[in-house]
This record gives C-alpha cells, structure tokens and sequence, in this order.
C-alpha cells in the first residue's frame, strides 16, 4: 500500500514535471526559423526515463495526462490531435525498439523522436491536404535524430542519479 | 565498439537514407502544371496556357519582361532589370514553381486548372 503511494505521488509529481517542461518549451525562441513548430522535445527526458526506470505503462500515462492537460491549458484540438499523433506513434516505436533490445537507450529515444515528427508530418499532409509538406521529412529526421541524441543522454543521466531510489 | 551502439548507428544511417530516398519521390511526383499566372505587384495581369507555345511580353511601369512558353515549361526570355536573375532561372513547369523578377516585382507562377 505504502509503495503504491509513493508511485503514484512520484507519477503524479513527474507528469507535473514534464507539463511544466512543455510550457517552458513553448516560451524559448524558435531553433530554426525555416521549420516553425520545430521543437527540442524537453518533457521526453521523463518519458524516457520513465520507460527504464519503470515500464511502458507508466511512460504511456504520464505521456497522456500531459497531452491532456497541456492540450485543454495551452493549445486547441489542432495541437492536441498532432501531439496526440505524435505520442502514439513514437510510444510503439520505442516500445517495440526496447523489446528487440538491440538498441541503447540513445537509439530508442532517436527511433521515438524521429517517429513523432513522422507522425505530426502525416496527420499534417492528412488535414491540410498537400503533399508538399512531406519536403520537410528529412530536416525532421536530422533534427530528431539530434533531438533523440539529446533526450537520450539526459534520461541516461537522470537514471543513472536515481539509481537508488527504488518503488 | 558496443554492439548496441554499432545498432544505434546503423539505425541512425537507415532514418537518414529513407528520408533522403522520401525526399526524391516527393520531388518526382510533383504535379505538371496546366498555366502559368503572371502578376505584377501581386495584380493578375496574365494567365498562359502551358499546352499552347506563346511568348508574352510584359510591359509595365516596373520594367520589361519577355515570358516564353514552349514544350510545356515556362521561362522569361528577356529583361530590362539590372540582374537578370529571372532570365537565368531555371525553365518551370510543375505546380508552384515560380520565376520572379524583384525589381520588377513580377511573379511568374504555375498552377493548376481551378485556380
């Protein structure tokens, strides 16, 4: 009983946590003028560290209850359908990356960034209707492959100084 | 070399090569356009047909572009502008692809049929 409360408070401070990281991300300047919207991915540092230190489930909620709240404060249902695209898919992918494990933790979170920006490029070119948006794709998979790099190394760090810890 | 690594690498190449690869399909399956609009300071002053080989003279208190259609691309044969940046862009011909002549503030502009 103890340590369900003290997951569920962990969880719940976590998902506080990467709610904040969005605002915060949505405050600083534009990385690259040229691709608006581009974003570093901040709030996966948790997701990723979740993914290890606990299991999918618990990266799969906190990321939801995220989308949700960021999605009803900040944003409308635009925002909220690609974050939403963005999350499922990457979710699988690392999923499933993790379950082959033949990846580091580096690799998934690359697989995971690359896969959102994937996902947010198709639920693009399904709403508005053009192709022409698919010419973003590749700066998308250079910029989340750096992304991925980024997050990666940071959830590696944060397990690492919460190895300790245990729920 | 850690073999997970080694597996993060080759991962990292096969993103960058199937984006590359998506790129170029992009690109090939871009639509052939059907006309091209010519504006001057954003005013439609012309629409060609890209089917018929014309050659249409623009002449407007900007300056003077020559717009030439043949084999169903578009290209500006002749100006008066300074740089001639517009006479040495490529032909055009698929669907919005543009010429523009800046000093003229001319915008040659290929659509399609409905536009």
């Amino acid at each position: 009983m103890k340590t369900q409360v003290k997951k569920l408070t962990f969880l719940s401070v976590l998902s506080s946590l990467a709610i904040i990281l969005s605002f915060v991300e949505s405050l600083l300047p534009p990385i690259w003028s040229a691709v608006p919207g581009i974003k570093m991915g901040l709030p996966n540092v948790i997701i990723i560290f979740l993914f290890y230190k606990f299991s999918v489930k618990e990266a799969v909620v906190v990321s939801f209850i995220r989308l949700l709240i960021v999605g009803l404060l900040f944003g409308n249902f635009m925002t909220f359908l690609y974050s939403f695209a963005g999350a499922f898919l990457s979710l699988g992918v690392m999923w499933l990356l993790k379950s082959l494990g033949k990846f580091s933790q580096v690799g998934v979170s690359i697989a995971g960034a690359v896969s959102h920006n994937l996902a947010q490029v198709i639920v693009a070119i399904l709403v508005l209707g053009t192709k022409e948006i698919g010419f973003y794709m590749p700066v998308l998979a250079v910029s989340g492959t750096v992304a991925g790099i980024f997050v990666g190394i940071s959830g590696i760090l944060l397990l690492k100084y919460t190895a300790k810890y245990r729920f | 070399m850690n073999i997970k690594i080694k597996n993060d690498l080759i991962l990292i190449s096969l993103i960058l090569v199937i984006s590359i690869l998506a790129f170029l399909v992009f690109t090939i399956s871009l639509k052939k356009g059907e006309k091209a609009v010519i504006t001057v300071n954003g005013e439609k002053i012309a629409v060609l047909d890209l089917r018929e080989d014309t050659t249409q003279k623009i002449d407007t208190k900007y300056g003077f572009n020559e717009v030439r259609i043949e084999n169903g691309e578009v290209s500006v044969v002749s100006a008066d502008c300074p740089d001639k940046i517009c006479v040495e862009s490529r032909h055009i011909s698929k669907v919005g692809e543009t010429i523009v002549c800046l000093p003229h503030k001319l915008v040659v502009e290929i659509s399609e049929v409905g536009n």
